[in-house]
């Protein structure tokens, strides 16, 4: 009977697969009368060009993002190839590429319009900071593997880069107001104007209001949260070829949040603590870009960037301040040499709490950098061969030279084939370089019958913890055989060095919040090689003018290899990566005025050494309808298959939460 | 391993997606590339324009219709090669450096060079070049044509400060389907 389903499904699968495709006749022969009958029935009808990049790369268009239904940044990420996206409560995600998944991921680099929002306190990234109105992203460009050599450490697996749209393109007003069961409510809003000829500028506001969660049990967790983040951007041409840009983002975020701790007092036993998360932050930014003739352009970038964080955990006041160059020529025909420098600098001013201990409270940190690549053509061969290095020197980790080479041949229009081998590095973070945490208890007697006092486990970061750093080997192809159907293919093997392990110390008897526990420390060491092998696949197909589909496949092997003498909690790296991944994305246009976005997705399991979470299947479904151009109402359906699950667990202090199907009503009115 | 009830519900949502697909796709008209609608466009658009009489030199000249930037309007342009314009047959050029763009008698720039609008209008000789673009900026850095889509159909707009300031007339029927623009904004 099963099978029969399966034989149905498929055959249905394969009775539109079988479309012919239409032919275009001369329309240059046509009159103006002619021309201007024709009916436009699509904005992107085509899937795009092939990129002839040397590295796999996908770009999140506009389009896609808004017929996703996201509302933050994350949501639009989930579903992208090769991206690992799983939210573990409302408020906080795991986002990663190749493995390594986490709510401290530290192997991916994100940048907001080329600004690193990667904090060194513990490398990784707070998603939550980054609530941007959604349509004024201009598009995501999600890069696989690393990409060091351009943008520094910690470009390891993979490099995320959120460009928001130039002012010009936010001209006139946007406003939108959401509802929903998980989304409580949502509005946004945004004024572009012209302040002058050549100058164009925006304001924007937006918030948001998440409700709970439930825990395993399906009780009410206690960690919703209030976001609101407001901003603006000011470009200026001036004269022909210079063009100034001035932006500034301000928010506020007011979460609670559910953790497991250690019991400091009898009996000792880890218990369940809610808290407030208070977030406050900011960053200006000034750009300059000179256009120096046809091939010639300097990028002179600066930023500031604050974030003042308050939880249960630990409070942390951090500002960074960052400086760079760059400058893109045609020194010789058939090169394009690339170069550039930057300075960085952070102040991080960090108190204590019964979990979290720091001996000295103000950590400064810099880096230093610099980085050339040349891309040379070789049109007879149809190749095109990239060089580039990068020297950077950061006050965690010394000097790291982090190099790539890549090829890549395109024969014709429908085939580019590439490969490249890169070095990237992970820096220390501060966390690891000197926080000592307190990770779980145990009461007397619970662990050892002959111990009667109650026990601490605790991680203790070293100065001696040097960066990570990964080798890694990629090879891809991409074919289009027709306009309307294209395949990507990725492969890689990643090999690891020097990642970091937990190495027991011997266990002695400290005092601890007044209490004398037994202490069983856990050194942060390089003691684990990693390797990792995958393959992520895209097939993109455009059926009709009104229907697309995207299928995506990825699959990852990591095995790890103990150089040190640790029974070693890190080996739970490579498990709670899921080994499979797979989704299915339906785009129609049922006619002139109504959307329908359905899809599906398979996540494999992810497992812990005391628990795993499950593989699934899930779906979303977004309808839209939009009458007028100024006018968009739309229903969006998330997890519809499963009333509530788990996606993840939280590293340290886990809580897990079951993420709940949501709905939400959105209105959209631009002028 | 997945439970087997799990699949009931992801394999209904596939049907319905599968459905939804036939739906869509059964009424399928005609479709032409917006890219070829928008080449045909300007292939009018450079045939109902009066260029100065010293444009050519010989009858035999050719036109040349310069393509900064790449992407799929640019391909699609290609088709115009050969075709004529007041008796001038079309080359298709794309300047590599910064004096070709004198040769150019028609101008197209691709969206994606938005930031060089104006820097690449500078080299031109701005009296007598048919400038074209597809993107709502362009005007407004001085380019004198940009094809919009309104209602689900091609149109364009004419920068009529800038048409005249040029020795380029455009025809009364051109304009009459024009969408003037006084001040770009």
């Amino acid at each position: 009977m099963k099978n029969i389903n399966y034989l149905t499904v498929l055959l249905s699968l394969f009775s539109c697969l079988v479309q012919a495709e239409n032919e275009t006749n001369d329309l240059a022969e046509l009159d103006f009368d002619e021309l201007m009958q024709i009916e436009i029935t699509s904005v992107s009808k085509k899937s795009e060009k092939l990129s002839e990049a040397a590295a796999a790369v996908y770009v999140v268009t506009e389009n896609e993002i808004r017929r996703s239904g996201a509302t933050s940044i994350p949501e639009a990420l989930r579903l992208v190839p090769g991206v690992d996206v799983a939210q573990i409560d409302p408020n906080k995600w795991a986002v990663s590429i190749r493995g390594f998944n986490g709510r401290l991921a530290n192997k991916l680099l994100v940048l907001v319009d080329g600004r690193s929002v990667y904090t060194p306190t513990y490398s990784g990234v707070y998603w939550e900071y980054l609530d941007y109105l959604m349509a004024d992203i201009d598009r995501i460009e999600v890069i696989r593997g690393p990409g060091a050599t351009l943008w520094g450490m910690n470009a390891v697996n993979g490099v995320i880069n959120i460009i928001t749209k130039e002012a010009v393109d936010t001209q006139g007003g946007y406003l939108s107001l959401a509802a929903g069961n998980e989304l409580r409510g949502m509005a946004e809003i945004r004024q572009g104007f012209e302040p002058s000829d050549n100058a164009q500028m925006r304001v924007y506001a937006k918030g948001r209001s998440l409700d709970e969660s439930l825990d395993l049990s399906e009780t009410d967790q206690d960690n919703g949260g209030d976001y609101l983040q407001t901003g603006m951007r000011l470009d200026v041409q001036h004269k022909d070829d210079q063009l100034l840009s001035f932006q500034g983002d301000l928010y506020r975020n007011d979460l609670r949040q559910q953790h497991t701790v250690p019991g400091f007092d009898p009996p000792y036993a880890n218990n369940i603590a809610n808290g407030d998360v208070e977030a406050k932050g900011g960053n200006l930014g000034l750009s300059w870009r000179q256009l120096q003739g046809l091939d010639s352009e300097l990028n002179v970038k600066f930023n500031y960037d604050f974030y003042d964080h308050i939880d249960l955990k630990y409070n942390e006041r951090r500002d960074t301040v960052n400086f760079e160059l760059q400058h893109q020529l045609v020194p010789f025909k058939e090169h394009e040499l690339v170069w550039g420098a930057g300075y960085r600098w952070s102040r991080s001013d960090a108190t204590s709490s019964l979990l979290i201990s720091i001996e000295d409270p103000v950590d400064h940190s810099d880096i230093w950098s610099a980085f050339i690549q040349d891309t040379i053509r070789f049109p007879e061969q149809k190749l095109s061969l990239t060089l580039g290095t990068k020297l950077e020197r950061s006050s965690y980790s010394g000097t790291e030279l982090q190099p790539n080479i890549r090829l890549s041949w395109v024969p014709d229009e429908q085939f580019t084939v590439w490969g490249a081998v890169s070095r990237a590095m992970r820096t220390p973070s501060r966390g690891e370089s000197e926080f000592i945490v307190n990770i779980a208890s145990a009461p007397s007697f619970a662990l050892d019958p002959n111990n009667p006092l109650p026990t601490m486990m605790q991680v203790a970061g070293s100065e001696d913890f040097q960066s990570e750093q990964l080798d890694a080997y990629e090879f891809g192809i991409r074919w289009q055989p027709r306009a309307a159907f294209a395949v990507d293919l990725a492969a890689f093997y990643n090999d690891y060095s020097d990642v970091r392990s937990y190495e027991p110390g011997s266990a002695s008897t400290e005092v601890i919040n007044g209490e004398t526990f037994l202490l069983l420390p856990m050194d942060i060491a390089n003691n684990i090689q990693v390797y990792s092998q995958g393959l992520e696949l895209l097939t993109t197909w455009q059926a009709t003018s009104s229907s697309r589909y995207r299928l995506v496949y990825s699959m990852i092997d990591i095995h790890l290899q103990d150089n040190g003498s640790s029974a070693d909690p890190t080996s739970t790296v490579a498990s709670r990566t899921p080994e499979q991944q797979a989704s299915l994305w339906g785009s129609f246009d049922l006619n002139r005025s109504l959307d329908l976005d359905l899809r599906l997705y398979y996540t494999g399991t992810r497992s812990w050494p005391d628990s795993t979470v499950n593989s699934y299947i899930d779906g979303d479904l977004r309808l839209a309808w939009h009458p007028l151009s100024s006018f968009e109402l739309s229903l969006t359906g998330r997890n519809l298959l499963d009333s509530a699950k788990q996606e993840t667990i939280a590293d340290p202090w886990a809580s897990p939460s079951m993420i709940e199907r949501s709905v939400f009503v959105q209105g959209v009115l631009t002028w | 391993m997945l439970r087997v009830g799990a699949w009931r519900l992801p394999l209904i949502f596939f049907c319905l997606l599968i459905t939804t697909a036939k739906v869509s796709s059964a009424s399928v008209p005609a479709v032409h590339t917006l890219e070829s609608l928008k080449v045909a466009y300007m292939y009018n658009l450079a045939k109902f324009t009066r260029w100065p009489v010293s444009t050519w030199k010989t009858p035999e000249s050719s036109f040349q219709f310069c393509v900064y930037g790449s992407g799929r309007v640019s391909n699609e342009l290609q088709t115009l090669h050969n075709k004529k314009i007041t008796g001038h047959s079309i080359v298709l050029y794309q300047p590599l450096n910064e004096a070709d763009f004198s040769q150019c008698n028609a101008l197209y720039i691709e969206p994606s060079e938005h930031l060089r609008y104006r820097y690449i209008i500078s080299l031109i000789n701005r009296n007598a070049v048919l400038t074209i673009s597809d993107d709502g900026r362009f005007l407004r850095h001085g380019g004198l044509i940009n094809l919009v889509e309104k209602d689900q159909r091609l149109r364009f707009e004419v920068n009529m400060r800038r048409l005249s300031q040029t020795e380029l007339k455009l025809s009364s029927k051109l304009l009459k389907i024009a969408i003037l623009v006084d001040k770009p904004r």
